[in-house]
Formats: C-alpha cells, structure tokens, sequence
C-alpha cells in the first residue's frame, strides 16, 4: 500500500513517469530506479525523528572549523535536541519539536522562537523526497566510515544549474546522516558537517538535555510569530522564477540598526535569503557580488529599496530570485 | 653638473663614472640645481617623445625637483670597482638586449596568461567575480536556516532581533 502511495506521488512528481507504472502493472526499470533514490533520502529524513543518538559534530567552512556537541532524543512522538557550541562564544541552542531556545551566557539572553521551519544537522532534508527528486538525481558512489560507522555515500546531483551538489554520508544501519558536503560548480567542497563522534540508540536521560546555564535572571525575548493573515499583507509579491525555490519564510528584523525583511527561500535542501530595506548612500547602485565562504552574495537597487540576496547557490541563481522580489504597492 | 653627467645618470651607465661617491653627488646636486633639473626633465622628455610618440607627463613646474627628490631618496646598490671594469664592455650590450627582452618577455607572459585563462574558462564555468565582503549580520541571519551549517554564532544575539517569525507557505 505504500508502495503504492509512494508511486502515485513519485509519478506526478516526476515528468515521463506518469506512464511507466499505471496500477497493477509491474514497476519498471526507471521507476524502480526513482524508488531507491526516494528510499535513501526518505531513510536519511525519517532517522532523526525514529532515533535516540548523541555525539560531537564538526562544521567546516574555509579555513573556520566549529565543533558542537548534540544531544538528541525522541521520545511519544516528540523531539528534544541539545547542541552546545565547543568552540568560539560559548551558546546553546535547546529545541523541543518546533520550539527553539538559544542561549547566550555572553549577552544573557534566551531567545525564544516558538514556531519554526529550521532544520538541524542532521536533519537536513527540509522536502519529501518526491520533490527533491524533482531536482536532483540522487546517485550511490560507494561506501565508507564516519565515526566508526559503515556509510553509504551518496551523490545528490542537481538536474539544472541552479544548485550546488551534495555528498551525504548515510548510516547503513538506520540512514542517519553523519556527514555532508556541499560542492560547488568545480565540484570543490566549499562546506561540510560531519560527526566526528556519535553514539545511536540506548536511553538518554532528561538531565543531558537541560541546559548547563542558570539562566535566572536572563533577558528573555520571545519572538512571536507571524500569523498568516499578516504574512498575506505584505508589501512584497515573489513571482516564482527559479525551479523549485519557494518562500519558506518571511520575518522582518532588525539587523546592524537597520529595520529589514528577510525573505527566505528553499527548494528543499538549500536555502537562499533576500534581506529588503530602504536604500541609503553607501549601498550598492549597480549590481554588486561577494562571497564568503560557501555563502554567494548580490546586492542591487530596485526603486528606492536595496536587495541583498545570500545563499550556497549560484551567482545566477541568487540574480533570479533577487528579481523575483517586486514591490507591491497595492498592499500594505 | 654638465648634460653628459645627466644622461650617463639616466642611462642607468653607472660603471661610467668613476666612483659611487660621485653618482651620491650628482643625485644630490639634482634637486638643487635649476638647469641641471630642467635638463634632467628635458632628457626625459625626449626620451618618452622617441619611445612612444608622446610626452608621458605634463611640464609641471616642480615635477622635475620632487622627482629628484624622490629619487635621491632611493637605496642605490653599486657593484664593486672590479666588477665595474669587468662588466663594463658586457653590461653595454646586455643593456642593449634588455631593451628588446623586456618587453618581449612582457608580451609572451601575457600571451601564455591569457590562453591559461581561456583555456581555463572553457574548462569552468567563470566563477563570480568577487567585489564586496559579505555583511556579517546578513550572513548570521541567513545562516540560520542552512540546513549544512548546524552552529550559529553567539554574535547573532547581539545584532539580531526578530519581531516577526517564520510563516511557512
């Protein structure tokens, strides 16, 4: 029956498959193709929502290498997730399903955002996988060992140049993620994550997912969300140019003193944010481009507003969606 | 300090004259001495006029004494007396090979960078052009919500302030 299901949704999914498998008949070759391609991406999806683990990650972009240790425990359908930064201003971040805490022993403060559209290490996956696989091909290129665990290595390849590639490193017993690498247009990896450490499965106890700070007499700052009445009224419209990149979120901030939106995109896997504010002297007129990192940028004027668009992408990726973003003066 | 010192000066003859003492003198004379600057600019003049069919520089009033000047305070490294004599006679003809390799030289790197570039450029894609730092604050914000970027700064508690969240479509 899932079999099944998963059919039908791969099939509207993905173009040229609608006549390969009519019900009854038996899968072809490319569907059954498609299948395992799904099976692996829905394992890596599922494990961090089936699965008790904890260990020490590295992040590794550039010459910068942060290391985190991650507590994470899945108990009657909810999740809990501690992850302590081991390097760099000490901070916490204690997840419990949608609900964020980030804690700053520097500033003393809990930044509390209770409804969010994050996804964590190793949880990458923010698509099912019928539409990731409307936009990368997903290939097994072998086998290896990351914190002493088997791996399969795949290759998420993406169908058009509006993407970076991925090498996951999955768990061969559960799917876990334990290692992922994004890799540019020379095929460089430009940046990774990878366990260096993690024990699965067995119990965690409540205790090892309580933060470490006393955090009485904190500043604490609740971050309510936008309902989706507001969300409607908003000055700007997105007209969808980029294959597979929708608006995920929208949030207005306030960044360096300066009141902004943030625009955020996603085709499910990367992400890409336009920030919007007032153009003033000093911001870019023509079109300008920077990176840093794995990060592309592009700033531009559009009528009196700056745009600045960011994300792990092409350069020509982030110039779409920058041009998706047009004011709508009609709404408010 | 007559014509004839100026040009040995200019040609770069140093092995000509008798002693680095006395080039120190002449370089010192320069920027004190009116015609001998004027000469020194003329000289110059000429020389760019030959070369490239126009004057490089404007005849700026002072531009001959604050070049001298500036070139008075330069280190100058002299060969010893022995090398002198015997470089002599080869340091004329090498002087005058220079002239040619040079630019050659110049013309030949240049061709060999560009066919490595286009041969590179046909090889990759042109990687973006990279004109501006990224603002930090931006790349905090936007970092958030990079699924391969599990760690966020604790900078972003101080720069950062959300009044609204995230909505999903």
């Amino acid at each position: 029956m899932k079999l099944l299901f998963f059919l039908t949704l791969l099939c509207s999914a993905v173009p040229g498959l609608s006549n390969a498998a009519a019900p009854g008949d038996k899968p072809s070759a490319a569907v059954n193709e498609l299948l395992t391609q799904a099976h692996w991406l829905e394992r890596i999806q599922q494990a961090p929502h089936q699965l008790n683990y904890q260990g020490t990650f590295v992040y590794q972009q550039g010459l910068a290498l942060r290391t985190a240790r991650i507590v994470h425990r899945v108990e009657a359908g909810h999740l809990y997730e501690r992850i302590e930064s081991l390097d760099g201003q000490p901070h916490e971040v204690v997840r419990h399903n949608h609900e964020i805490h980030f804690l700053s022993p520097t500033t003393k403060t809990v930044l509390v955002e209770p409804r969010t559209e994050r996804e964590i290490f190793p949880g990458v996956l923010r698509a099912p996988p019928q539409t990731l696989l409307k936009y990368y091909q997903v290939r097994q290129l072998g086998t290896d060992r990351v914190a002493g665990l088997e791996t399969d290595v795949l290759h998420l390849q993406p169908k058009d140049q509006w993407r970076y590639s991925y090498r996951l490193w999955s768990a061969r017993e559960h799917g876990l993620l334990l290692k992922i690498q994004t890799l540019n247009e020379q095929n460089q990896v430009i940046e990774q994550t990878a366990f260096s450490e993690i024990h699965v499965g067995g119990k965690i106890d409540a205790q090892a997912l309580k933060s470490g700070y006393n955090t009485q007499g904190w500043k604490t700052e609740q971050l309510s969300p936008l309902s989706d009445s507001a969300a409607l009224s908003t000055y700007w419209t997105v007209m969808a140019n980029v294959p597979g990149f929708v608006k995920i979120s929208e949030m207005r901030r306030n960044l360096a003193g300066q009141a902004v939106t943030q625009l955020v995109f996603s085709d499910g896997l990367a992400t890409v944010s336009v920030f919007i504010e007032p153009w003033r002297e000093g911001k870019a007129v023509n079109e300008t481009v920077g990176s840093q990192g794995a990060v592309n940028m592009l700033s531009r004027r559009y009528q009196d507003w700056a745009l600045t668009t960011l994300g792990a992408v092409p350069v020509a990726t982030l110039r779409q969606l920058s041009q998706a973003v047009q004011f709508n003066s009609g709404k408010k | 300090m007559d014509h004839s010192q100026i040009s040995v000066l200019m040609d770069s003859e140093f092995q000509s004259v008798p002693s680095g003492n006395d080039i120190d003198a002449l370089l010192r004379q320069l920027p004190q001495n009116a015609d001998a600057a004027q000469t020194w600019w003329l000289f110059h003049l000429q020389g760019d006029v030959l070369r490239t069919g126009e004057a490089s520089f404007s005849n700026e009033a002072r531009f001959s004494q604050r070049f001298s000047k500036a070139l008075s305070q330069e280190a100058i490294h002299f060969l010893s007396a022995h090398a002198q004599a015997q470089s002599s006679a080869l340091t004329r003809r090498a002087a005058a090979w220079r002239r040619l390799a040079l630019p050659a030289g110049i013309s030949a790197a240049a061709l060999l960078f560009v066919a490595v570039v286009v041969q590179q450029t046909h090889l990759y894609p042109t990687p973006a052009p990279v004109f501006a730092q990224v603002p930090e604050p931006y790349l905090m914000a936007h970092q958030q919500f990079s699924p391969v970027n599990p760690l966020q700064s604790a900078g972003e508690f101080q720069t950062v302030s959300v009044e609204k969240a995230a909505i999903a479509q």
